[in-house]
C-alpha cells in the first residue's frame, strides 16, 4: 500500500531509513532537474542532489504543511544550489568576463528546433551567475528583488544578469541553428 | 520573438526533462544523512547514543569501584563482628558447649552452686576427649540454651540468652548465692594455676583453656576436682574485670549466662550485669584477632590505590597496507584494588591523513591578441588620382577568465577525543610492577582542518573542488590489549611504559556499504602516574 507525503514525513522524521527511501524514490526524479538546471556539469548535479536531500531530511520537521510539500523541497533544493555556488566561489564576486552581446530578436523556428537536453545542456554552459539568476526568474518565477535577496546582488544586477543570460543563450542557440 | 515569448519555450524544454538521478545517488544521500547525523552506517549507533554508552560505562566502573570499596570496609566490619566463622566464633562455641556440657554434671550442680565460676575453668584442651561420648552421654539435654544450637547468628543468641534467663529467683536463693559469691571471692589461685597462666599469651586464653588438660581427669569426680582446684584462678580473673581481656569476658559471660540456665541458685545480679556487657564486649573481641591476623598475614590487608596519570605516545595504524602515524596525549584515572586495575581517562589523538581534491580555477589571463581596427585616412587626390592610405590599426590583447583544473593533494588534520575502559591485572614487586590489561575506547572527531588548497595566484579563483573521496568516520570503537611496567619512583610516583595492540571495530572511513576492512594498530606510551 503507497504511504501518503504525510505518513512519509512522520516515519522520516523519527529516522525511519525505508520511508526516507522511499521519499526520495518518490521525488528525486523531479528534483534531479532542479539540480541539473544550477549545475554546470553532473558531478555539481549530483552534488546539490545529495546536500538538498540532506537539507530535506534534516528540517523536515520544519515544515508545518503551509504549501504543498514538492514546492517545499523544490525550494530547499533551489536553496541549496545557491548556497552551493556561493559557498564554492570564494571571492563572493563573479568577475568573468564576458562579451556583452547586443540584444537581438531571433526567430522562434531557432530555438523550437532544438531537442530539451540540448537546452539544458546550454543553459548549464552558462556562468554561474547568470545561470542563477535565468533559472531564478525564469523557472521559479521570484522577481528581481527577491533574487537579488538571494544572491546578495542589487536588483538591478540581477535584471543585467538575466539580460546577458538571454543574449548568451539566444546567441548560442542561433550559432547552432540560426544559421 | 519576445523575452516572455523566449522564456516560455525555454521553461517548457527545461521543465520537460524527466530524467531520473543515477541510481548511485540514494547511496550517497545515505551516507550524507549518516555523516550529517553523527551516525556511521556500519555502527548502527548515533554519536548521541555512543556517548551515552561511554558514560555510562564510567559510570558503571566508579559504581564498581564504589562497590569494591564498600566490600573491603563491610569485610572489615564483618572481622569485627562476633561468631563469624572465624577462628574466634569457633572457639567460642566450643567453649560455650564445654561450659555447657560440664554444667549439667550431677556433680559440677552442687559444685557450681557453691562456686558458679567454675565452670569457666573445665574448658578442656584436649576436644576428643570433650566430645568423647563418655563426657557427654551425662550431659542433661537444656532447653534453654538455645544461644548454643543457633549460634550462627550471634545476635539472636544474644537475644535468647537474655530472654530465655528463668524467672527471678526467691530472696532466699539470692542470699545462698550471694554467700557462695562471697566465699569464691575470698579464694586465691594456686601456684600451679598461676604457673599455667604464664604459659599462656593472651588474656582470652588465660580464659579458656584450662590449667590442666582434661584427658588427665578420667572421671567426672575427678574433673570436679580440677575444676575446684582452678577455681581460685578463675574467679580471681572473673572478679578482676578491669585486668583481665574482652574475650575473657565474654566467654565468661556466655558460660555463666548458660549456667544461670541450669541453677537458678546463681546470683540473679551477677547475671544482669553479665548481660549488660555482652553485646560490647562481644562486639570488641575479635578486633585483636584482626589485628593479629594482619599481622600475621601482610599480604591479607587490602589495597585501595587511586592514581592520577599523563601519557604520551605514537600510534602506528595500518589500513589495508595504507600506513597512518599518529600521536595521542591521553589523561589516565587509575584503580587498583589488590591485583586488578582499571583504567578510564580522556585522551586526544592527532591525526593526519592525505586527500586529493579535484580543483577547478579560473584565472584571469591573456588570451589573445586580436587586431583592432583604429582607423583609415582616405587621401583624394585633386587631379583626380586617388591615394588610399590604409587603415590605422593596433595590436590588442585579449584576457579572459580561463578555466583551469588541476589535482591537489592536501593534509587533512584531526583531532580525536577518545574515552579507554580498561580492566588488567598488576603485579607489584617492591619497585617495579608488570600489568596486563584490556578494554575498549571510543573515539570521536572533535575538530577537522584541511591545510589551505592550492591556489595558483591572486588572480585566480577556485570555482569548485570536489571532496576526497574518503572521509573519515565520525566515531570509532576499539579492542585494545596492552602489556607493560612501571617504575616505582616513591611512594606516589610511578614511571609506566606500556605497548597497546588496538583492533578497530569499523573501519575509519565512512563506506556505504562497509567494505569490512578494519584496521588495526600497535602504539607505545609511556607516562607519570600520581598515586594518592
Amino acid at each position: 500500500m503507497k504511504r501518503t507525503d504525510k505518513e512519509l514525513r512522520a516515519l522520516c522524521i523519527k529516522g525511519d531509513g525505508n520511508a526516507q527511501n522511499e521519499l526520495y524514490r518518490r521525488y528525486a526524479p523531479k528534483l534531479w532537474g532542479v539540480c541539473l538546471r544550477y549545475a554546470k556539469n553532473r558531478m555539481s548535479a549530483e552534488d546539490i542532489l545529495q546536500e538538498g536531500f540532506i537539507r530535506i531530511f534534516t528540517y523536515l520537521e520544519k515544515y508545518k504543511g503551509d504549501g504543498s510539500f514538492e514546492g517545499w523541497m523544490r525550494r530547499t533544493m533551489v536553496n541549496t544550489a545557491i548556497n552551493y555556488y556561493k559557498k564554492n566561489l570564494k571571492t563572493g564576486l563573479d568577475m568573468e568576463y564576458t562579451e556583452v552581446f547586443a540584444a537581438k530578436s531571433y526567430e522562434p523556428d531557432a530555438i523550437s528546433q532544438i531537442s530539451n537536453e540540448e537546452v539544458l545542456a546550454l543553459v548549464q554552459e552558462l556562468p554561474d551567475g547568470y545561470r542563477n539568476v535565468f533559472n531564478l526568474y525564469v523557472m521559479e518565477g521570484y522577481s528581481h528583488k527577491d533574487i537579488g535577496k538571494k544572491m546578495n546582488i542589487s536588483e538591478n544586477t540581477s535584471k543585467s544578469q538575466l539580460s546577458r543570460a538571454r543574449s548568451l543563450l539566444q546567441e548560442k542557440i542561433h550559432k547552432l541553428y540560426g544559421e | 520573438m519576445k523575452e516572455k515569448d523566449f522564456d516560455n519555450i525555454v521553461r517548457k524544454k527545461l521543465e520537460a526533462i524527466n530524467e531520473a538521478p543515477p541510481a548511485y545517488m540514494w547511496d550517497r544521500v545515505a551516507s550524507g544523512m549518516a555523516a550529517q547525523s553523527g551516525v556511521n552506517t556500519t555502527s548502527g549507533l548515533s554519536a548521541t547514543k555512543k556517548i551515552l554508552l561511554v558514560a555510562a560505562s564510567i559510570v558503571f566502573i566508579v559504581g564498581l569501584v564504589a562497590i569494591f570499596s564498600n566490600q573491603n570496609r563491610t569485610s572489615k566490619r564483618h572481622v569485627s563482628r562476633p561468631f563469624k566463622k572465624s577462628w574466634h566464633k569457633k572457639q567460642l562455641i566450643k567453649s560455650h558447649k564445654r561450659a555447657y556440657k560440664h554444667k549439667v554434671e550431677p556433680v559440677a550442680s552442687k559444685s557450681n552452686l557453691e562456686n558458679p565460676n567454675t565452670s569457666f575453668t573445665h574448658t578442656p584442651k584436649n576436644k576428643q576427649t570433650i566430645n568423647s561420648p563418655s563426657k557427654t552421654a551425662t550431659t542433661t539435654p537444656i532447653k534453654n540454651i538455645v544461644g548454643v544450637k543457633t549460634s550462627k547468628k550471634q545476635n539472636a543468641m544474644v537475644n535468647n540468652q537474655k530472654d530465655e534467663f528463668p524467672p527471678l529467683p526467691s530472696a532466699t536463693e539470692i542470699r545462698k548465692a550471694e554467700s557462695v559469691t562471697s566465699a569464691s571471692a575470698n579464694n586465691q589461685p594456686t601456684s600451679n594455676t598461676k604457673k599455667e597462666a604464664k604459659n599462656f599469651g593472651t588474656s582470652y586464653e588465660l580464659a579458656v583453656v584450662p590449667p590442666t588438660p582434661l584427658s588427665n581427669s578420667k572421671t567426672p569426680k575427678a574433673n570436679t576436682e580440677k575444676k575446684q582446684t582452678a577455681t581460685p584462678y578463675v574467679k580471681d580473673v572473673s572478679s578482676e574485670t578491669q585486668n583481665t581481656s574482652t574475650e575473657n569476658k565474654s566467654i565468661a559471660t556466655s558460660e555463666s549466662t548458660t549456667e544461670i540456665n541450669q541453677d537458678t541458685s546463681t546470683s540473679v545480679k551477677q547475671v544482669e550485669v553479665i548481660a549488660g556487657e555482652l553485646p560490647n564486649d562481644l562486639a570488641k573481641t575479635p578486633n585483636t584477632e584482626q589485628e593479629t591476623s594482619q599481622q600475621q598475614n601482610p599480604k591479607s590487608r587490602i589495597f585501595n590505590k587511586y592514581g592520577i596519570g599523563i601519557h604520551y605516545g605514537p600510534e602506528f595504524m595500518d589500513i589495508d597496507n595504507y600506513k597512518l602515524t599518529d600521536q595521542a596525549l591521553d589523561l589516565s584515572f587509575n584503580y587498583q584494588n589488590m591485583n586488578l586495575i582499571i583504567q578510564t581517562g580522556l585522551g586526544v589523538r592527532f591525526s593526519e591523513d592525505q586527500a586529493t581534491y579535484d580543483i577547478k580555477y579560473k584565472r584571469w589571463e591573456y588570451w589573445k591578441t586580436q587586431i583592432r581596427f583604429d582607423s583609415a585616412s582616405l587621401y583624394v587626390d585633386s587631379n583626380g588620382d586617388t591615394i588610399f592610405q590604409p587603415a590605422n590599426v593596433y595590436y590588442e590583447e585579449i584576457y579572459d577568465s580561463l578555466s583551469h583544473s588541476y589535482q591537489a593533494t592536501a593534509k587533512e588534520h584531526y583531532t580525536i577525543l577518545q574515552i579507554p575502559i580498561l580492566l588488567g591485572y598488576q603485579i607489584d614487586y617492591d619497585k617495579f610492577a608488570i600489568f596486563i590489561k584490556g578494554g575498549i575506547r571510543y573515539s570521536l572527531i572533535a575538530y577537522q582542518q584541511n591545510d589551505d588548497l592550492f591556489i595558483p595566484d591572486e588572480n585566480s579563483r577556485i570555482t569548485d573542488y570536489n571532496y576526497p573521496i574518503k572521509t573519515r568516520a565520525k566515531s570509532n570503537i576499539d579492542y585494545e590489549l596492552a602489556l607493560g611496567g612501571a617504575y616505582k619512583i616513591n611512594k606516589h610516583f610511578q614511571i609506566q611504559a606500556e605497548a597497546f595492540g588496538r583492533f578497530y571495530h569499523y573501519s575509519i572511513y565512512e563506506e556505504n556499504p562497509p567494505s569490512g576492512i578494519h584496521p588495526w594498530s600497535l602504539s607505545i606510551r609511556a607516562g607519570l602516574i600520581y598515586i594518592f
